[in-house]
């Protein structure tokens, strides 16, 4: 029997355990441990973009372009803070740009009706619907990537239905109950406000209280979580129904921001979702990571969306990066040791 | 300690006791503890009563195919002029691209992967073709040597698919949602934002015109499905696939080249989405760009619904295209009837899930996340 030379390592942890050589991920999970990723290079990565672009592109630094970034940034980081709940157990939701689209529709169509209502009332479809997301996941247990992928399909088509494919345009009489939104305090639009008090709602939500405690537990090892007595399915189901309602205050910003609600709204907001959680720094497999990563990431996504926007960069070559550092970044977070087999 | 025990039957104890007598674990006793917990009380009430729903592979078959002819049926009492030449005509017409995708999906469904870049490596395929035949963008005029390299661009989408995901062992969903971004913008920035007209006749013949009656465009994609066939029952290709799918582990450990399988897998997928991808140029006449789930879900919906689950190791191209007829011909009658066509979009979003639900096999997933 011929012996694996060079690096090798063992298949378990057995003394009498075959070695077999190191494959190509898993030198990179050694080089870049994802403790260190984590933690340190999404920080790194964003000073380093700010002083490149500074450098690059003098308009920069300018007080506007920075508002500019946290304007942008807000939608983003709100629909990053309910995917990263998500995230955080170990599943995806991929429906939460059509959810923003929905909502937004929603929340067009009820402002003549409601007035300031309106908002409140269309977050609340937006639980709604994540609440279903949640349901089919832990009581008709079918896979999240495919459930919310299939719902995203089918929620687009209620938004096309919902409005007859004509854009519903929020008139101006009532901008009094919209335009809030953009008004600005100290020269930051609102919804830059909104969206941190949607993150330290978020934050204390992970740190604080049993939710942020289970869903932590859940991702790091669902098996272990469910025989210590977590209620698993009460549990995921809570953190659907979180990103489904920040899918729908999100949607409901975006929506006033821009006066007429859309069922395209949300198209490139799938992969922008995904990759502030995951360029953050936390872990697709779940039991990693947090919304403070996410605010990172959001930051860097949305600073380098400017950058590039500055620079010039057509719309979907900036897609096209994004999409390679989406896989780049899950390939070096992801914990192999947890995937025990990769499908 | 609510819903959270777990029966210790006599299967798990004896298993228990194999675990501890002997030194390591091996694939057999991990398939046996599996197995076990499959069966407990963790599963729901709905879980449960929905796999108890799930056939076997044989009855599945002819399971979808009576449901086709009762729907087909149904659709013919309701509205006799779904019976007339011209509609057949369009049904077959319309389930000609969704067939040619839906056997790559198969294929990857059947090793229990997923497939998520078919729009982006469509778009890329018939944005590069239409570039390179004869088109009121530039000179070239390349004809059929224009249309092989647009598969080749869409083979090595599909290699490079199977590549990532094989080294960088990354979820194959992970990997080609990534890769369906990226090739989506790739798409766009080739063809600079707008449609790309197809002038060369061959082509536009290939996809629209008709032969004996038959639509071109059907008889390619019954060719691609044909062949596709014998791949799956009489190739090493087709045998391999579904045994990976059955139990990777038990594959790798029969001699199989596991890995080199996944990116040759990959790769044949991406062949038959460039395929799709320029057929549905050829009849549209123009090389776009996709982006919405136009095809993704309707194809993943005839592929599932046909009875191949997501889990992989059952079903086939037949499921396949009894599945792909079962949604065209649902379409085709819901625009007979004439419901909103935004409703058969949602519609065909729930029976993604609905499928899915009824199909896969969860005592293959350790842990439905």
């Amino acid at each position: 029997m011929a012996v694996a030379r060079g690096r090798t390592r063992k298949m378990s942890d057995k003394e009498s355990s075959p070695r077999v050589p190191i494959g190509f991920a898993k030198r990179i999970s050694n080089l870049v441990k994802s403790d260190l990723y984590s933690n340190v290079v999404p920080l790194a990565a964003l000073i380093v973009l700010g002083a490149v672009m500074t450098i690059g592109e003098s308009r920069f630094f300018s007080f506007e372009n920075l508002v500019n970034i946290l304007t942008q940034g807000a939608v983003l980081l709100i629909l990053g803070v309910g995917a990263t709940f998500v995230i955080l157990m170990g599943s995806i939701d991929l429906s939460m740009a059509s959810m923003m689209a929905f909502v937004g529709i929603l929340a067009a169509r009820l402002v003549p009706v409601t007035g300031y209502w309106a908002v409140p009332l269309s977050i609340l479809g937006g639980s709604l619907l994540g609440l279903i997301n949640g349901l089919i996941v832990t009581m008709v247990r079918v896979p999240s990537f495919i459930s919310t992928l299939g719902m995203s399909g089918a929620i687009t088509g209620m938004s096309y239905w919902f409005c007859n494919n004509l854009p519903v345009y929020i008139l101006k009489r009532d901008f009094v109950y919209t335009q809030w939104v953009t008004y600005e305090v100290l020269g930051i639009p609102l919804m830059v406000f909104v969206s941190f008090v949607a993150l330290l709602l978020a934050w204390g939500i992970e740190k604080k209280t049993r939710l942020g405690h289970y869903v932590l537990a859940i991702g790091a090892g669902e098996d272990q979580a469910r025989l210590s007595g977590i209620p698993v399915r009460r549990y995921k189901a809570l953190a659907f129904t979180i990103a489904g309602t920040c899918a729908g205050a999100a949607g409901v910003i975006l929506t006033f921001r821009v006066a007429v609600g859309t069922p395209r709204l949300g198209d490139q907001f799938m992969l922008l979702t995904v990759a502030v959680v995951v360029i953050g720094g936390t872990s697709l497999v779940g039991g990693q990571g947090g919304v403070m990563r996410t605010l990172v990431g959001t930051v860097l996504i949305s600073t380098l969306i400017n950058g590039l926007n500055l620079i010039g960069v057509d719309a979907f070559l900036q897609q096209v990066i994004v999409g390679i550092l989406v896989v780049t970044a899950v390939t070096i977070t992801i914990d192999r040791r947890q995937l025990s087999f990769v499908k | 300690m609510t819903g959270g025990a777990i029966e210790r039957s006599p299967l798990s104890i004896v298993a228990h006791c194999i675990r501890r007598s002997v030194r390591e674990e091996t694939a057999l006793e991990r398939d046996v503890l599996r197995k076990e917990v499959a069966r407990t009380s963790r599963f729901g009430p709905i879980a449960r009563l929905l796999n108890r729903l799930r056939w076997s592979e044989e009855f599945t078959l002819i399971a979808v195919t009576i449901i086709l002819l009762v729907l087909s049926l149904i659709v013919w009492m309701l509205k006799p002029q779904f019976m007339t030449a011209q509609n057949l005509t369009n049904i077959m017409k319309q389930a000609s691209v969704p067939l040619v995708l839906g056997v790559g999906v198969t294929f990857v469904i059947m090793a229990g992967s997923i497939d998520l870049s078919i729009e982006g490596n469509m778009a890329v395929s018939s944005v590069v073709m239409s570039l390179l035949v004869l088109n009121h963008r530039n000179a070239n005029n390349l004809g059929l040597i224009g249309l092989v390299i647009a598969i080749i661009v869409g083979l090595l989408i599909g290699f490079l698919n199977g590549l990532l995901f094989v080294k960088l062992r990354i979820p194959s969903f992970m990997v080609t949602f990534g890769m369906w971004n990226i090739t989506s913008g790739l798409a766009i920035v080739l063809n600079q934002g707008s449609p790309i007209t197809i002038k060369d006749q061959t082509i536009r013949s290939l996809a629209a015109g008709t032969t004996v009656g038959i639509p071109n465009i059907t008889l390619v994609a019954l060719g691609i499905f044909l062949a596709g066939l014998f791949l799956q029952i009489f190739s090493k290709f087709g045998r391999y696939t579904v045994a990976i799918g059955e139990n990777e582990e038990y594959a790798r450990l029969s001699g199989i080249k596991v890995n080199r399988h996944k990116i040759l897998l990959f790769a044949f997928a991406g062949f038959c989405f460039a395929a799709g991808g320029i057929l549905n140029a050829g009849r549209i006449g123009a090389g776009t760009s996709l982006f919405g789930g136009l095809f993704l879900f309707p194809v993943m919906a005839g592929v599932i619904m046909g009875g191949n689950a997501v889990t992989g190791g059952v079903g086939g191209l037949l499921n396949t295209i009894v599945g792909t007829l079962i949604i065209v011909v649902m379409d085709n009658a819901m625009v007979l009837v004439r419901v909103n066509p935004y409703a058969q979009s949602t519609i065909i979003g729930l029976i993604v899930v609905a499928a899915v639900a009824v199909t896969i096999d969860r005592s293959k997933l350790p842990l439905i996340k």
